[in-house]
């Protein structure tokens, strides 16, 4: 089998990884960098995939060890092995198998959007021997406060096309025509995929996501604020945030924020306006300075 | 339609259709049409026509197959009772059943339903107000075996009123706790519970999105406990922002001292805010 590619990425290859077929790229040289992006499997209007990180990926790949995955049941990775894996539990092990799987020789610097941001934290709650710092983006899923997701995303009026995913990513984004036909044309490529739909009609076939997948990532996800609270997040954290995002509003970030803070003194925050769910694509260059700048710190006090 | 039907329905003003809450087989206690006893009595003394079903799965409406359970059934049925008062009414809708209420409110269903909604109110949370990626709530996880006993119920609904036993429920409804079992049955079957969580999605997902691209043109009123703990103020004020796209009426009651069980709890407010906020949309 041909290991299928990005158009804007480079080659990547195949891992296994807790039985799933994990499709890995990486670039360049220095502290490791893992990007995690946003979406879950089960989306049919739209698909996320490591395509998403270009700009940062790029960027940091100049004097970083960066690599940018795909999840299990989304980009080119194969879906879950069976189909009681189809939880944020079974995606979070996939990470940690992961980066044991890449045996990097150090800890990593997680970067997490959205979904990915709860799984960049739930991480490094479980395996801070794993990670040196976290930059969580605009992530609602980790968020306390209300979500707004359901509201802005319901009922696509389009069928599964490029139309669709605009439609999807125009809603997330502060200027709806500001997604780039490339980020279109890669997600319809994965949205078409055997693998993609493979995963799709299983979560169809036994209601997945509003049976199992959304009640289990509730119930993780009140274990998760109760760790934070008792201070069990001791990494060097950042969170960016667009403040235009009207599916995680902003003051749900501030919320994140005083939550970490309170307990860890290494907690900052960055918010940009005119800007998004995806405040590395709408304001990269803003997005690269900021957390390059972070990230470049952390790595001078572990030297 | 079943259930029971607690109007004089000749008193000829106009028809309140009132939906008690719960979700059949899931919730630790077993509403009924009974929870509006007081609301229905002062409603009828002001002149209005009332009916107060038992929803399908609950009470003297068991379920018999999953689907008795999903939004879209709920709403035909609803939409007979009010064509057989007379094709219009004002709806209200305790927690789940305000998602009912704000279907039916939609202009596309009604006249596919051949009615007309005159209003909708929504009385208390946990029920279409957005709470996407929410943690877990836990406080009614463990009911007391045997579970919709009347002990059983009672730990319920006093875990979800503000000042212990104010809500003044009645435990002792056998047929109740029966259809409760019932339905609860049909959710140990096969991927019914899977389906059923996918009703309220895409419920949800309906309003939402006729909210966001075609907005209401019915007076809305969304009557929240302060005290509720299945949904905190701050969603009832989220939700307002979602409907705010209305070209109609729309309001926010936020009532101290009252915890899920607006209506009973602080009955004399709620049916002062409801009696105002039905005059204020009649037909006439």
């Amino acid at each position: 089998m041909t290991t299928p590619q990005y158009q804007t990425l480079p080659d990547g290859r195949f891992i296994d990884v807790n039985g799933v077929q994990t499709w890995v790229t990486e670039k360049g040289a220095g502290t490791p960098v893992l990007f995690i992006y946003g979406g879950s499997f089960g989306g049919g209007e739209a698909a996320s995939g490591a395509f998403a990180w270009v700009p940062p990926f790029e960027a940091f790949g100049e004097d970083h060890r960066v690599i940018a995955f795909d999840k299990p049941g989304q980009g080119w990775s194969s879906k879950p092995p069976r189909p009681e894996d189809y939880t944020m539990e079974f995606v979070v092990n996939h990470v940690i198998g992961l980066i044991e799987a890449l045996d990097l020789g150090e800890p990593v610097h997680l970067v997490g959007h959205s979904r990915g941001g709860y799984i960049a934290c739930r991480t490094t709650l479980l395996r801070p021997d794993l990670v040196r710092s976290v930059t969580l983006v605009n992530s609602g899923t980790l968020s306390p406060g209300i979500g707004t997701n359901e509201v802005v995303l319901a009922n696509c009026p389009f069928p599964a096309s490029p139309k669709s995913i605009h439609w999807n990513y125009g809603n997330y984004f502060h200027d709806f025509d500001g997604v780039s036909e490339e980020f279109i044309a890669e997600s319809w490529a994965v949205l078409q995929s055997e693998n993609y739909q493979a995963a799709l009609a299983e979560i169809r076939e036994h209601g997945l996501m509003a049976g199992q997948f959304l009640p289990q990532l509730a119930r993780d996800k009140r274990e998760t604020l109760q760790w934070l609270a008792d201070g069990r997040l001791q990494r060097p954290t950042q969170i960016v945030w667009g403040r235009d995002d009207r599916t995680a509003l902003l003051y749900r970030g501030l919320e994140l924020f005083d939550l970490l803070r309170s307990t860890n003194p290494e907690t900052r925050f960055s918010v940009v306006d005119k800007c998004g769910h995806f405040p590395y694509l709408e304001h990269a260059e803003w997005f690269i300075e900021t957390v390059g700048r972070f990230i470049q710190e952390v790595d001078h006090e572990w030297a | 339609m079943s259930g029971r039907d607690l109007s004089a329905t000749t008193g000829g003003g106009e028809v309140v259709v009132l939906l008690h809450g719960g979700s059949a087989g899931q919730s630790p206690w077993s509403d009924t049409g009974n929870t509006w006893a007081d609301t229905a009595a002062r409603l009828e003394g002001a002149g209005y026509t009332v009916v107060a079903p038992d929803r399908p799965g609950h009470g003297a409406s068991p379920a018999t197959a999953i689907d008795d359970l999903s939004f879209e059934h709920e709403c035909s049925v609803v939409a007979e009772a009010i064509a057989a008062a007379g094709g219009r009414a004002h709806v209200v809708g305790h927690a789940e059943a305000g998602i009912t209420a704000l279907l039916l409110a939609q202009r596309d269903r009604q006249k596919k339903l051949g009615i007309e909604v005159l209003s909708a109110t929504v009385v208390g949370g946990y029920g279409a107000e957005p709470t996407a990626d929410g943690p877990e709530r836990v406080i009614l996880s463990d009911p007391p075996v045997e579970a919709w006993s009347a002990a059983s119920q009672r730990w319920a609904v006093r875990r979800l009123t503000h000042a212990g036993d104010t809500a003044g429920e009645r435990y002792d409804d056998a047929r109740a706790g029966e259809s409760s079992r019932a339905a609860a049955a049909l959710l140990e079957e096969r991927g019914n519970s899977a389906r059923v969580a996918g009703f309220l999605l895409r419920a949800k997902s309906s309003i939402f999105a006729w909210a966001r691209d075609r907005g209401y043109d019915v007076p809305i009123s969304l009557t929240w406990g302060m005290e509720d703990p299945l949904s905190e103020t701050p969603r009832a004020v989220e939700f307002m922002k979602v409907l705010a796209s209305t070209t109609a009426h729309l309001e926010l009651n936020l009532v101290d001292c009252a915890g899920h069980f607006v209506h009973r709890e602080r009955a004399d407010e709620f049916e002062r805010l409801l009696l105002g906020f039905l005059a204020r949309s009649s037909a006439q």
